[in-house]
């Protein structure tokens, strides 16, 4: 019997206004994340990977979630108390972002930044904080921990900074660690230290990781299961070897045959998604990737089809799948934005 | 030379015709009011005619500055630069003008590197004024011609870039690169900011104007896969230098350089048909040091694994170690080969 899920996502839609009308940047996503385990949703630009998590933060003000439920650890978060949001912020949630510089103060030294955190979450003298926050330095790998902490944001590299970002998020010991593009920014060879910062440190505390990220490779090397998005919608998911080993979903294998490996032949042309990404405001009636589909049929550009479940934590967005039993509610169900 | 003459043309050939752009121990030094930022240090670079050198790096490499000294965007601290023969650095204002028309660059970021009060026609447009080549009606049909070989339309003539997602503005930096009929594109990270999806059509759109037009391509890349799979020759460059060059296949299979190596191994394994096992890099030690405080020797040697004695004293020159590679690193040097390997 799996444990119950520390995260459960279900059926969330997020709405922004925009001068033509109401948009769904999110519509009808669900996912679950279980204590300890990395779960990672990859996507494109404009497929709501951000914004879900944003809105799963509580980070993106209520009014822009119009439907759906968010659970964490059984406590709705969904229409909660901001004051309760921001204690969960500081207690079981934390997260980290792409750019480390704008989620650091410049006008303090990361030893304040570090005793600010440390302190707010529990009641704790300035010099045991201090001697916590350089014992959190050197367990994030930060070179030198007693000098550094006297230092100045801009006076570290990106790699340094995402540390410190790190061993900021560690400071209340989170439950679930929420990761959006954390090594985007970053060197691949620093990247690699980066990922295996956050494997040691989700080991050695047991957190969960929801990682956000537009990278496969990342994707392959971190997380146990996977949540494919394309333009506001779950296309794929499932466990990360099996997806992508075997997508289902065309996008997903689509998108796969267009990355570029050692063993891509040079003499021929890459496998390529004709079009482009649409924006939510443009997403297209009837299966959002219709116009781009290699499989696509008639019935493509009508309705959009509902999230398969092909089997037990395997689901797939595809009316290829027609006859297999249905993952959730029929799309049709608050779909707002065609409606309209 | 027809496409097919220059895709059969073998490395050797690569060296020994005469090539249509050449740098030599290009240095560039950028002075502030404290330190000397050593940005590049002694590059040399031979780009054949139709053919793509790919340059490879992290931040801080250099990469994108040896893209502006080629184009004379800077002038160098000292080197030389040659253009079909010509010297670039003794070239006039005049002559410079005339032949910035045959060398053209395409940006990262295809809408910050457009004007976005320019109609498209405008923006592809503009170096057709610029250099007087073509105006009104011969300019519109132009520019035209140009849209559809990137795969826009002429219906697209009237819109603002802004109306264009990042794949289909990308399109139109390039054809605005093609506009005055170039000889050598320099691409700056042109498809870094671009989906997964978008950017293997902008990378098969470039392949594809290279064959049809026999253009040469300074390909620069932080991504080891795609400058592999655009560049007849790969060149890893670290802190200001070139490290180690040759093809990108025997370079990915073979790596000689420590740091080639540590940069090989540490591109995410991403084999979709082998993941059944959790893919797994190494983890490389370090950071690279400031281009401004580069260390003593080998700029490499505080991170590597294989760092001897010599190597923090005596910097290593780029020697040839077999067909079309060349490495710069002490273990490379005459007889050391056989221990090394």
């Amino acid at each position: 019997m799996p444990s119950p899920p520390l995260l459960e996502v279900n059926d969330l839609y997020v709405r922004f206004p925009t001068p033509a009308g109401p948009v769904n940047a999110v519509a009808g996503v669900s996912f679950t994340v279980s204590a300890g385990e990395t779960v990672a949703v990859v996507g494109e630009s404009g497929s709501g990977k951000s914004v879900s998590s944003l809105a799963l933060l509580g980070l993106l003000g209520s009014g822009n979630i119009s439907a759906g439920s968010v659970l964490l650890r059984d406590e709705e978060l969904v229409g909660a108390a901001p004051e309760r949001l921001r204690q969960l912020r500081g207690s079981e949630l934390a997260m980290i972002f792409q750019n480390p510089m704008s989620s650091l103060d410049p006008l303090f030294t990361i030893g304040d930044q570090l005793v600010e955190a440390l302190r707010a979450h529990r009641p704790m003298a300035r010099r045991a904080a201090r001697a916590r926050a350089v014992e959190l330095l050197r367990e994030v790998g930060l070179p030198d921990p007693e000098r550094r902490v006297r230092a100045y944001p801009h006076e570290l590299s990106g790699g340094q900074q995402q540390r410190v970002m790190v061993a900021i998020a560690l400071t209340c010991e989170p439950a679930l660690l929420i990761a959006d593009e954390p090594t985007t920014a970053l060197d691949v060879t620093v990247e690699a230290q980066i990922l295996e910062l956050l494997r040691t440190m989700q080991r050695e505390h047991g957190m969960a990781l929801l990682l956000i990220t537009h990278d496969m490779a990342v994707v392959a090397e971190m997380a146990d299961r996977v949540v494919v998005m394309y333009a506001g919608r779950v296309v794929e998911q499932g466990p990360v070897a099996e997806v992508l080993r075997s997508p289902r979903n065309p996008y997903t294998r689509a998108l796969i045959d267009s990355i570029p490996t050692p063993a891509t032949p040079r003499d021929q042309p890459m496998p390529a998604i004709a079009g482009s990404v649409p924006t939510p405001a443009e997403a297209p009636a009837g299966c959002r990737f219709h116009p781009r589909c290699p499989s696509v049929l008639d019935r493509c550009s009508e309705a959009e089809p509902p999230l398969y479940e092909l089997r037990p934590g395997r689901a797939s967005r595809c009316w290829l799948h027609d006859g297999a039993l249905r993952a959730g509610p029929a799309p049709a169900a608050g779909e707002v934005h065609h409606v309209a | 030379m027809s496409p097919d003459a220059v895709a059969s043309m073998s490395p050797d050939a690569m060296t020994s015709e005469a090539p249509l752009f050449e740098a030599r121990d290009l240095v560039k030094r950028f002075r502030s009011r404290r330190s000397v930022v050593q940005a590049v240090n002694g590059v040399s670079l031979r780009i054949p005619r139709g053919r793509t050198v790919g340059l490879v790096g992290e931040s801080g490499s250099g990469k994108s500055t040896v893209a502006r000294l080629a184009l004379r965007l800077l002038d160098p601290t000292s080197g030389q630069v040659t253009f079909d023969g010509e010297d670039l650095l003794r070239a006039s204002r005049g002559r410079m003008q005339a032949l910035r028309r045959r060398m053209q660059i395409v940006f990262q970021d295809p809408l910050g590197s457009l004007n976005p009060r320019m109609r498209v026609l405008d923006a592809v447009g503009e170096p057709l004024a610029v250099h007087r080549i073509a105006k009104g009606s011969a300019r519109v049909d132009r520019v035209v011609e140009l849209l559809e070989r990137v795969g826009l339309r002429s219906g697209d003539l009237y819109k603002f870039s802004h109306q264009f997602s990042g794949g289909q503005a990308q399109r139109i930096g390039i054809a605005r690169a093609l506009a005055t009929d170039p000889d050598l594109i320099v691409c700056d990270e042109a498809v870094s900011a671009l989906d997964v999806s978008v950017q293997a059509q902008v990378l098969n759109l470039l392949k594809r104007l290279q064959s049809e037009l026999g253009l040469s391509y300074l390909f620069i890349a932080h991504d080891l896969n795609v400058v592999r799979y655009m560049a007849d020759e790969v060149c890893v460059m670290y802190l200001g230098e070139i490290v180690e060059r040759g093809d990108g296949d025997t370079l990915f299979a073979d790596p000689r350089h420590p740091y080639t190596e540590m940069l090989v191994s540490a591109v995410p394994e991403f084999a979709p048909e082998r993941a059944d096992g959790r893919a797994r890099r190494s983890v490389p030690r370090g950071e690279p040091a400031s281009p401004s405080s580069p260390p003593p020797g080998c700029r490499f040697h505080p991170r590597c694994p294989k760092a001897m004695e010599r190597c923090r004293e005596e910097a290593p020159a780029l020697r040839g170690v077999a067909d079309g590679r060349a490495v710069a690193c002490h273990l490379f040097d005459a007889g050391r080969e056989a221990s090394a390997r």
